[in-house]
């Protein structure tokens, strides 16, 4: 037999048999919680103010304490890798070998991350890097333009009218060519259709979180 | 024998002992029988070999059974004829068409995702059944579950596999439904490749060239301007620095005339970054701009004026925390100096700073930003933002919630030609150089479109 689905119903079974008390009291939660910064955010009240700023705090130290425990993790994954001696391990030594000179350069010499050593190592070593990998993008686009933007393929006459109708007004040489009722056609097409068709979707995706949220608060528990 | 066996959604090859496919996240546990009922016991060293041996050759067997697609010899023969009815049962997607809609038994439990609602509270979003599986309760028909099955296999490719732009000619043979395929034709690597490096080398030549073309301008950047232009000395400038190095090449072209001009009225910058990469690439852009700007315009130290925030995680609820108590948010400065006391923060507590800037390579970050400080400031926004990020917030500024904005390497030159009455530099003339060799990277990219339908042209001829 290829498999089951019996870790499956046992994790859905998990949900199941959890007491509702722990739902609810997480929601209770989450509403005060939600109440509180929405009386905060309407100004209902001042008395609302240092509470809020409180929970803003704590989802701060929190969220650095996620990026914290993210290192740690890339962490035990290439040490184990390491100890292991698993495919492409000393990528994973030369990995932890950076995190912990930069590490050390960081605490151990004077200025911290403005420290000589640090800005040298970012500004030829990082930046360059993450400016080269970025840029290979361009190579993806190009070949993916070549591939997908075609005529034959389906919509594919809207998608390359509109790829075709913005890449000749964005470039000058060709821009300085085409008539200005041209021009002004395609700033027109992208300042009204297309923005409207943008605004939609951002709405759209607005109300489906508040939907979402609603959801969440009037589902019952399962 | 590989240790390795592909996801039964995507194909993706993962380590035995994976709990999620490292592609689309499909939770992989217990896909052999019992792996959770019955808890494996020590075993030797010759036994753990064997039993791993024995265990990678039934996973793959079972693999090839349920996924054909694997097979090396699956595209010579019809898939849905090849599978077995147990695969048939495990992937209802393989049937051909009329069965499937013959098909009336009830939908399986489909396998756990990575991201699948909070932790059950919410029921997961099956996106794959949703697209690929015929409604049976009779409302209306998908319209992607009417696709040819070959269309929508390429789909389900496309979705939760990494897409081989650049694959081997013959391992795909054109078809009916795939008219602009490759593999024949003009379809070969060379020509892309080709095309691109005479677009570098365009772009190289280009751009040791004068710069006698303009870039299309769009309107705010006019906007932008009057708005730091009309800011008074020691006005304070809460800045929202949101990108890195990673689109640094674009974004500095657009945010250093700016930061110049800021500098040159001697406005005080508290300049916060919530990407960690952002407070240094703040320090080496500022950097730059002091270094550039008109000095005689330059009254005061940088030092003196310039609060560096540095990182502030949290999202949205440090937004909230920075728009409401400057001083909790930013305790401390990127070199760790108490900065609470600072008398830039508390008259940011006391009063609105008088503009807040915003440079975003992400539209994200500058709605965060229109959502959570604006309106505590009330103060005017201005935005220097990535090209590809203009579409998606122009909205903003035709509503008036953004002052001006300037966006990619086009607003930079447009503002620096506004302040170049001002501030004439050499850094202008480079610019437009700059400016006109990746405009004629564009050129080539239109052209590499129009081979490529050329090339699909050619194919369907052949075909």
């Amino acid at each position: 037999m290829l498999k089951t689905h019996d870790s499956i119903t046992d994790t859905h079974r998990m949900f199941a048999q959890r007491s509702p008390w722990i739902n609810r009291i997480a929601l209770l939660i989450v509403a005060l919680t939600a109440a509180l910064i929405l009386a905060d955010r309407l100004g209902i009240t001042p008395l609302t103010r240092p509470a809020a700023n409180l929970l803003y705090g704590w989802a701060l130290l929190l969220s650095a304490f996620t990026l914290l425990l993210g290192v740690a993790s890339v962490l035990w994954i290439h040490l184990g890798r390491i100890q292991q001696g698993s495919a492409e391990w000393p990528l994973s030594l030369l990995l932890v070998v950076a995190f912990v000179l930069v590490l050390v350069a960081g605490l151990a010499i004077p200025g911290g991350v403005t420290s000589p050593l640090l800005e040298w190592t970012f500004d030829a070593i990082i930046a360059p890097g993450q400016a080269t990998l970025f840029a290979l993008t361009g190579f993806f686009i190009v070949a993916a333009a070549y591939r997908y933007l075609r005529l034959s393929r389906p919509g594919g006459v809207w998608i390359l009218a509109g790829a075709i109708l913005t890449l000749l007004v964005q470039t000058p040489l060709s821009q300085q060519a085409l008539p200005v009722l041209f021009v002004g056609f395609a700033d027109w097409l992208l300042l009204g259709p297309v923005m409207a068709a943008m605004r939609g979707a951002l709405l759209g995706g607005a109300l489906a979180a508040l939907f979402a949220g609603i959801r969440l608060f009037t589902a019952p528990s399962k | 024998m590989s240790s390795t066996f592909g996801c039964p959604h995507c194909g993706k090859a993962n380590p035995l002992d994976a709990t999620f496919c490292a592609s689309c996240g499909t939770y992989l546990k217990g896909l052999e029988t019992g792996s959770l009922s019955h808890p494996p016991t020590p075993l030797s060293p010759d036994e753990e070999a064997g039993h791993s041996k024995a265990k990678a050759e039934q996973t793959a067997e079972n693999l090839a059974r349920s996924q054909p697609w694997l097979r090396s010899d699956f595209e010579k023969a019809d898939p849905p004829a090849q599978a077995t009815p147990a695969a048939l049962d495990e992937q209802p997607w393989l049937r051909p068409e009329e069965e499937v809609q013959e098909s009336q038994t009830p939908p399986k439990p489909r396998p756990q995702r990575l991201v699948a609602g909070l932790q059950g509270l919410i029921e997961p979003t099956d996106v794959e059944h949703s697209l690929f599986q015929p409604d049976t309760s009779g409302a209306a028909d998908s319209s992607v579950a009417d696709l040819p099955y070959e269309m929508r296999r390429e789909l389900r490719q496309i979705f939760a596999a990494d897409v081989p732009i650049l694959d081997e000619p013959t391992s795909h043979t054109p078809t009916s439904t795939q008219p602009g395929g490759h593999g024949r034709g003009l379809w070969r690597h060379n020509w892309v490749y080709g095309l691109l490096l005479a677009g570098i080398l365009l772009a190289l030549w280009a751009g040791n060239a004068p710069a006698n073309s303009r870039p299309h301008s769009w309107p705010g950047v006019i906007d932008a301007y009057n708005a730091i232009d009309s800011l008074p000395a020691d006005s304070i400038v809460l800045v929202n620095w949101a990108y890195d190095p990673t689109t640094a090449g674009e974004m500095d072209q657009a945010s250093l005339p700016l930061m110049e001009h800021l500098l040159e009225k001697n406005v005080r910058l508290v300049v916060v970054s919530q990407l960690p990469g952002g407070p240094a690439t703040a320090r080496r852009l500022l950097a730059l701009a002091r270094s550039s700007a008109s000095q005689a315009a330059l009254s005061r130290q940088l030092g003196e004026s310039l609060v560096e925030g540095g990182y502030l995680p949290g999202g949205v609820g440090s937004l909230a925390l920075l728009g409401q108590a400057p001083s909790q948010a930013i305790p401390v400065d990127i070199q760790g100096r108490s900065v609470g006391s600072r008398v830039v923060l508390e008259t940011m507590e006391k009063s609105a700073p008088a503009l807040l800037l915003i440079l975003a390579a992400r539209s994200e970050e500058v709605q965060r930003w229109l959502e959570q400080i604006q309106p505590i400031y009330a103060a005017p926004v201005v935005v220097v933002s990535s090209a590809a990020v203009d579409p998606v917030i122009r909205p903003y500024v035709d509503s008036g919630q953004i002052s001006g904005l300037v966006s990619g390497y086009a607003g930079g030159i447009a503002y620096r030609d506004i302040l170049a009455d001002a501030v004439p530099t050499a850094r202008q003339e480079s610019q437009r150089r700059h400016i006109t060799g990746q405009n004629w990277a564009l050129a080539v990219l239109l052209l590499v479109i129009v081979v490529g339908n050329l090339a699909g042209f050619v194919e369907r001829r052949e075909t």
